[in-house]
Formats: structure tokens, C-alpha cells, sequence
């Protein structure tokens, strides 16, 4: 049986630190492959106009190119609007048995508000990264004791850091792949 | 956490002057001052058992200032309590913002017209508000009206977007979400602005799960409403 990841975000654009994480939880979940999904709207940052899908999918094809272990899907892109995450988990398991649902802390501590939390956890191991920097929370609902809790790289890095510093003409190199650096200064990106 | 959180309970207009009091259905004046402002205690007693009583602050309306003051009983006495005019709300908003608590990180806006908040609610929004990231997080009405919003970024324009009337309006909201937050939405609460959220009320205070949504003390003065107005029920 196959052991699958998602790992879902705007990528706008995916930079190392997403990499780095996501080549840790392949090795610590012990996956076959992870499954990156941009969403079309981010549902924490739907008032706010992201990159061109096709360009945020353009530099995550790039960026993961080499890594045979990492895939992409455009469920989310293709449905448009802001996805929940239950539709995608539902339209994944027609093709995968094992899914670990790869989230940030961020989201454990909202999850009780999501479409069909319990589902969820029916469907899919729900997996938690937890970086250094997250500061242990105050109110647990059941939620937070069904979940796995990772310790996961923290790289202090941004995508919106990653577009300032192109709108002001600093070099990113290091920061994304090379050729993610090339796609975005060729599409005059972020500018 | 806790002490670096400072929260505006913000009532732009009277609820405790009876006279100018808008009424809530077809309640009577005195009994829609006596709702809102049970309302108002609710909410102030919840957040009381969270925060110390130096990081509450309420917002009144002008007209309400010499009612209050003459209210013995009233627990508000002697909090932190300013009072404004219509006119200038937004200046004396802004004036009072300025002699804010400067070690205050986060920022808590209440429109206490509405039930369904626990201390765990409470809990959650200052886990959020934790976040590396400039967060707002919102609590909206079955309405879609925002009725609590909680930031660990102020910024100036905030002051500005508390309308006299309606807290926060669609375009303020919208101007307010423009201001590059990460924006968490939480579960819905209960406001009470339309007649059958009256009934609302009464089915929500009868589930044994709401009842950390308010005290017994707070549930009788609904009581007392549940009772004069059962034709609503």
C-alpha cells in the first residue's frame, strides 16, 4: 500500500523552507511520496490576491523536479475559489488508502472550526508540524490529542519575505531553487 | 500572554439611559436596556475570568455617562470605563488608543450584543494571537456581522474602522482585512438583533453544553426576559 502526504499552502512561491520540511516528514512518516497542493485561494488569506495559479504552479513543478518522491496535484487550482479540505481528501482516497494530512500548528489550534473535523481524522492521519518557535497552546480541544505532533525544521522563511525582496531588486538565491529564481526574475514576478 | 492583551468592549450606542435606548423588538425600553446590558455583563464577566480586571476596558456612549454613574449597583464602576459622543467617536477612540497600555501586544474588540463565547473561545484566540505571523482573527453573527475582533498588530487605521453605529461595517471589515493579516474566522456566536434570535437565545440557554456560555446569575436576568416576553418564545 502505497504511503502518500499532502501537504497543501499558496506556495507563493515554494521556497527551501517548504522543501525542507517536506523532505524531513517523508523521512520521519516514512511516506512513499508527497503530494504537494496549491490552493487556488488561501482560506486564511482569501482578501489578499495571490500570484497567478499557473505561475505558483509553474515554480512548484520546477522546485520539486529532481525529488521523485514529490508530486503535485491541481485539485485545488482546478475547483477554484477557496477549497475545503474534506473534498480534497475525499477526491484523493478514490486513489490512495494511507494519506497523512500534513498541517501546519497553526491550523491544530483553529481545526475544530474546519468542515467535518472528525472525517477528517476518519479519512486521513492528521499530522501536525510543530517548529522551535511554536509556543505551546492554552486551549486543547479533543482534536489536539488525536493528532500527531512533529517536531519539524524550522527555516526562518517566508514567501512574503521572498516577494519583498524581489520587489526591491535583492537576490533570492538559496532561498528558492535555482531554477524557481530564474522562472520568477524571466516572468518579472512580484515586481 | 494574558497581560499583554488589552480589550476594548465597544458600545457606540446607549444601552443604559432607558430614554435613549433603540428597543430590541418590541420590547419595552427599560427591558431592552436591561437585554443589552446583561449582554454586556455576560461577556464582561466571561472575559473577567480570563483577564485581570486592569485589561478590560469599556467603551460607552456619552448619553449612558450619568446613568451609569448613579448605578450603584453596576459591577463597571469602577473598571476602566470611558464614554464618547457620536460625533466624535472616532477621535476620542483614537485619543484613548493613544493612552493605550504600551506593553500590550495583542488587542481584543468586543460589540457586546451576543452570547456563545466561552473562556476556551478565549483560550483559542490568544493561542492565535501567539502566531509568529501578524494574525486577525475574527468572531462573526449568524448574521455575518463581526462582533469580535482580535489582532497581535495594531495598526492605526483600526480606531477608524469602528463605526459609530454598526462597530464594524462590510467596507470597514473589508478595509480592515486588507491590511496583509493572516485571518483565522472562528465559530459564529449569537447576536441579538433580529426578533427571532430572541428564541434563538432561549433554545441555545437550554443545552446543557451552552452553560459555560454564562453564568447563573446572567441566566436569570434572561430568565426574567424569557418570562415577560414568552409570546416570542
Amino acid at each position: 500500500m502505497e504511503r502518500i502526504g499532502i501537504f497543501g499552502g499558496t506556495f507563493d512561491p515554494i521556497h527551501i523552507g517548504h522543501l525542507i520540511t517536506a523532505q524531513s516528514l517523508l523521512e520521519f512518516r516514512k511516506l512513499d511520496k508527497i503530494i504537494f497542493i496549491p490552493c487556488y485561494l488561501s482560506p486564511h488569506k482569501r482578501h489578499i490576491q495571490n500570484s497567478d495559479p499557473k505561475h505558483r504552479l509553474e515554480i512548484l513543478k520546477l522546485s520539486i523536479q529532481y525529488q521523485k518522491q514529490f508530486s503535485y496535484s491541481e485539485i485545488e487550482l482546478n475547483r477554484g475559489d477557496v477549497s475545503f479540505t474534506i473534498d480534497t481528501v475525499r477526491e484523493l482516497k478514490k486513489q490512495y488508502d494511507y494519506i497523512d494530512l500534513i498541517i501546519g500548528f497553526d491550523n491544530l489550534i483553529v481545526f475544530d472550526s474546519w468542515k467535518e473535523p472528525d472525517e477528517l481524522f476518519k479519512l486521513t492521519n492528521v499530522v501536525v508540524m510543530k517548529r522551535i518557535i511554536d509556543k505551546e497552546i492554552e486551549y486543547k480541544h479533543k482534536y489536539y490529542e488525536m493528532a500527531a505532533i512533529i517536531k519539524s525544521p524550522y527555516v526562518e522563511l517566508s514567501s512574503t519575505y521572498i516577494r519583498k525582496r524581489v520587489s526591491l531588486n535583492l537576490p533570492i538565491d538559496f532561498m528558492v531553487t535555482y531554477a524557481a529564481k530564474e522562472y520568477i526574475l524571466k516572468n518579472n514576478l512580484y515586481r | 500572554m494574558i497581560s499583554l492583551t488589552d480589550i476594548f468592549f465597544v458600545v457606540p450606542y446607549p444601552i443604559y439611559n432607558k430614554e435613549f435606548c433603540t428597543p430590541y423588538s418590541n420590547f419595552t425600553k427599560a427591558d431592552s436596556s436591561f437585554l443589552y446590558v446583561t449582554l454586556l455583563r455576560n461577556l464582561y464577566e466571561i472575559f473577567s475570568s480570563v483577564f485581570p480586571k486592569e485589561a478590560l476596558m469599556l467603551c460607552l456612549h456619552e448619553n449612558d455617562k450619568d446613568i451609569l454613574s448613579a448605578d450603584i449597583t453596576s459591577p463597571f464602576l469602577s473598571y476602566k470605563t470611558f464614554f464618547f459622543d457620536t460625533d466624535t467617536f472616532t477621535n476620542d477612540f483614537t485619543s484613548l488608543f493613544e493612552k493605550r497600555n504600551l506593553d500590550a501586544k495583542n488587542f481584543i474588540f468586543v460589540h457586546p450584543d451576543f452570547v456563545g463565547l466561552t473562556p476556551q473561545d478565549i483560550l483559542q484566540i490568544l493561542d492565535l494571537l501567539q502566531i509568529e505571523d501578524d494574525v486577525l482573527v475574527l468572531k462573526k453573527s449568524l448574521h455575518s456581522k463581526v462582533e469580535l475582533f482580535a489582532t497581535n498588530k495594531f495598526q492605526n487605521e483600526i480606531p477608524h474602522l469602528l463605526h459609530k453605529k454598526n462597530f464594524v461595517g462590510d467596507s470597514s471589515l473589508k478595509k480592515l482585512c486588507g491590511l496583509d493579516y493572516q485571518l483565522y474566522k472562528l465559530k459564529n456566536v449569537l447576536s441579538l438583533a433580529h426578533v427571532n434570535d430572541f428564541k434563538e437565545l432561549y433554545k441555545m440557554l437550554s443545552q446543557k453544553e451552552n452553560y459555560s456560555c454564562c453564568s447563573q446569575r446572567i441566566h436569570d436576568r434572561f430568565t426574567h426576559l424569557f418570562i415577560e416576553y414568552k409570546e416570542l418564545l
